[in-house]
């Protein structure tokens, strides 16, 4: 049974990370204690050194991993308590993945692929067919639909990933070094993809090693040693655009 | 528009909850994906089919073969012999009972099932010539000269080759004579149409036919054959060896009880009776036989074909490590997983089994004709051998299937390397 968070006088933000542990083994910690708070209609950066614990946290946030120690609230259930069952179905339902190397079946076509990230949501394969459809046109595959994905560039094999994200309409997009495979030109149109993402109902977090990319979320956060702390400098910056602006401002309309 | 939500004091109530469990993949959707990787991983999955068919074809096969052979060696007793009785006297003082009444007689015809009934007896060793002896003195032939009644040629189940039968008392039964075929050919005495003659210890008898006879119990191949009726004086009194009696083939046991009675009503064991070979005990020792075999070898392919298929199985879970990592994340249970891989196996077995089942029938249809064995196959096994195909991919999918479903996620996306 899910647990409701309590003794709270503050609502609980959609997502809560608090005093995570992630260890391997007794040496290993790859998260100490972090604590984190995300709300939809964001988007996020995550950056930090090779090996700090950026995947391994976005992993968590993404229930593709469970915490050694600590409390993941989300929308105020704590998800520690919650069988691995109905994790994997919030996965599907809540979540939606884009990774450094793209984990497109090499021998399906584009639609195919994208359409896989629906199969385990039940719907029709009709209605699996339609929206994938649909989202190869957002991500300007159009013509490519029954290509199999072994003949496209790296640029495009990503974008069939981002449709395969989004064919749910996942409220987080989590993204674990999407462009790192690809080259600056590929990469700028990944990202603004990806930030086009971000609308009231959903957020976007970028795990990357790219400052400037981190710079185009709207709140980053650093990982260092395991440890989360915000990122001042790109929160400054994200600041004076939301001042400068006057109004709220769509990141991904950036 | 949009707002930051991080700065709102308060959110408003209306925020969606969580999804409960209640939309999931079905077992039909998992069923269709098993499938469609199957169709995509055929050549994979071809190893793992293979191993599956041999299996089931070597059992069907040999099911079918024992079947087969068993029916040829059932076909082999030929079926006059199957409804034939032969009596005979257990000594040589009981020789006379052989002899019928008119009332024994006209018993044993009017028993139901009794097709027809003849006497043999054996008059002795004689020389056989086509030409007089005084002729062509080297030309004579070894032979038994057989006194029968008439109807042995029915009760002994022979067919004429040429000419007539012997014909019954018209006065000129005397100096007629039928040849068994063996002994025809070695006279050279082909065709009985002009009336040949043969000389039998110098005395001329008129051939009128020969016949070939499935009787075993005496050699009537090469023997010279002639009426000998019990009131015959000059031969001395008649002491038949053999009485045949064929029956109507329901009837030859009911027969074979009633003949014992009738001829010895006193059971003092005078005559023997004996009846066809008992062919349930025959079938059962052949079966027997070849059912040792069946078991080893059906056996032996089933144990390959399980160790192929999950041998092939695991090897096709460890290749895809990645994709299972990869379905977990988008949202597959581990039982979804698991389901999958156990469909796989399950569908490559039900597709080996069916390739199998043509297999093991082509098998049995080519061997059979090759051997002249009438083609025989239990239709329910052949039914069954897909289905034997199904379970054996199951169970031996299993284990693989369990193993694919423990994949932590991270771990099996990691593996992508
Ligand atoms: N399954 C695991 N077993 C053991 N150690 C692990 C495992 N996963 C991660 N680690 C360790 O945890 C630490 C954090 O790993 P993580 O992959 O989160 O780093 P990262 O910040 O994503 O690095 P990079 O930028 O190179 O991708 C590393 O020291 C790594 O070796
Ligand atoms: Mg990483």
């Amino acid at each position: 049974m899910a647990v409701k968070k309590t003794g709270q006088n503050q609502p609980h933000s959609w997502l809560e990370l608090s005093a995570i542990n992630r260890s391997f083994g007794a040496r290993i910690h790859a998260l100490r204690a972090v604590n984190l708070r995300l709300e939809l209609g964001e988007s996020y950066s995550i950056i930090g050194p090779s090996g700090s614990g950026k995947s391994t946290l976005l992993n968590i946030i993404g229930l593709l991993d469970r915490p050694s120690g600590g409390h993941y609230w989300l929308q105020g259930v704590d998800t520690t308590q919650v069988s691995d069952a109905q994790i994997s179905r919030w996965r599907c339902q809540l979540f939606g993945f884009v990774f450094q190397d793209f984990h497109l079946l090499a021998r399906r076509s584009v639609i195919e692929n994208v359409m896989l990230g629906a199969l385990y949501t039940g719907i029709s394969r009709a209605q699996r067919w339609r929206r994938a459809n649909d989202l190869i046109g957002v991500v300007g595959l159009k013509g490519r639909t029954n290509d199999p994905v072994g003949q496209l560039s790296g640029g495009e094999r990503q974008r069939v990933a981002i449709a395969r994200a989004l064919i749910n309409e996942p409220k987080l997009l989590l993204c674990d070094e999407p462009t790192g495979n690809l080259d600056s030109v590929a990469a700028d149109g990944i990202t603004q993809l990806i930030l086009n993402c971000v609308s009231p109902q959903t957020a976007v977090i970028i795990v990357t090693h790219d400052q400037q990319l981190a710079a185009r979320c709207r709140s980053s956060w650093v990982v260092r040693d395991g440890q989360v702390s915000p990122n001042l400098s790109i929160m400054t910056s994200s600041e004076t655009a939301f001042t400068a602006s006057g109004s709220p401002v769509t990141p991904g309309a950036r | 528009m949009m707002i930051r939500h991080h700065t709102l004091a308060g959110l408003p109530d209306s925020r969606p909850t969580l999804p409960k469990a209640r939309s999931h993949i079905s077992l039909g959707q998992v069923a269709d994906e098993a499938l469609f990787t199957i169709a995509e991983n055929l050549r994979r999955a071809a190893f793992a089919m293979i191993g599956v068919a041999v299996g089931v074809a070597a059992i069907l096969a040999v099911a079918g073969l024992t079947a087969s052979a068993s029916a040829a060696v059932l076909l082999g007793f030929n079926t006059d012999q199957a409804r034939r009785i032969d009596v005979s006297p257990s000594s040589e003082s009981a020789q006379s009972t052989l002899i019928l009444t008119d009332d024994q007689q006209h018993s044993l015809r009017n028993l139901p099932g009794v097709v027809a009934a003849g006497t043999i007896d054996q008059i002795g060793a004689v020389s056989i010539s086509t030409l007089p002896f005084w002729i062509d003195p080297d030309g004579a032939q070894d032979t038994t000269l057989l006194g029968v009644s008439s109807d042995v040629v029915h009760a002994a189940g022979c067919e004429l080759l040429t000419g007539r039968w012997l014909l019954g008392a018209d006065g000129s039964h005397y100096s007629e004579v039928v040849l068994g075929d063996g002994l025809a050919e070695l006279l050279g005495v082909t065709s009985a149409a002009d009336g040949r003659i043969v000389y039998i210890a110098s005395d001329p008898y008129a051939v009128t036919g020969v016949v070939h006879c499935k009787y075993s119990g005496i050699n009537l191949t090469d023997s010279a054959m002639i009426l000998y009726l019990a009131a015959d004086g000059d031969r001395g009194p008649s002491a038949p060896e053999h009485l045949l009696i064929s029956t109507e083939s329901a009837w030859t046991n009911q027969v074979r009880s009633a003949v014992g009675l009738l001829l010895d009503p006193n059971q003092t064991g005078s005559v023997q009776v004996s009846g066809p070979p008992d062919y349930a005990a025959i079938r059962e020792a052949v079966a027997g036989d070849i059912n040792g075999l069946y078991l080893a070898l059906g056996g032996v392919a089933l144990l390959v074909a399980t160790i192929g298929i999950v041998n092939t199985r695991l090897m096709a879970v460890i290749e895809r490590v990645p994709e299972i990592g990869l379905r977990r994340a988008l949202g597959a249970t581990r039982t979804a997983i698991g389901v999958q891989f156990l469909l796989e196996s399950a569908g490559i077995g039900l597709v080996g089994g069916l390739i199998g089942t043509a297999m093991g029938l082509a098998t049995v249809v080519l061997v059979s004709l090759s051997q002249s064995w009438p083609p025989t196959i239990d239709l329910r096994l052949a039914g069954l051998a897909p289905l034997a195909g199904l379970l054996l991919g199951s169970i031996a999918g299993a284990y693989p299937a369990w193993r694919a479903s423990r994949f932590e996620p991270v771990a099996a996306l990691r593996a992508a390397g």
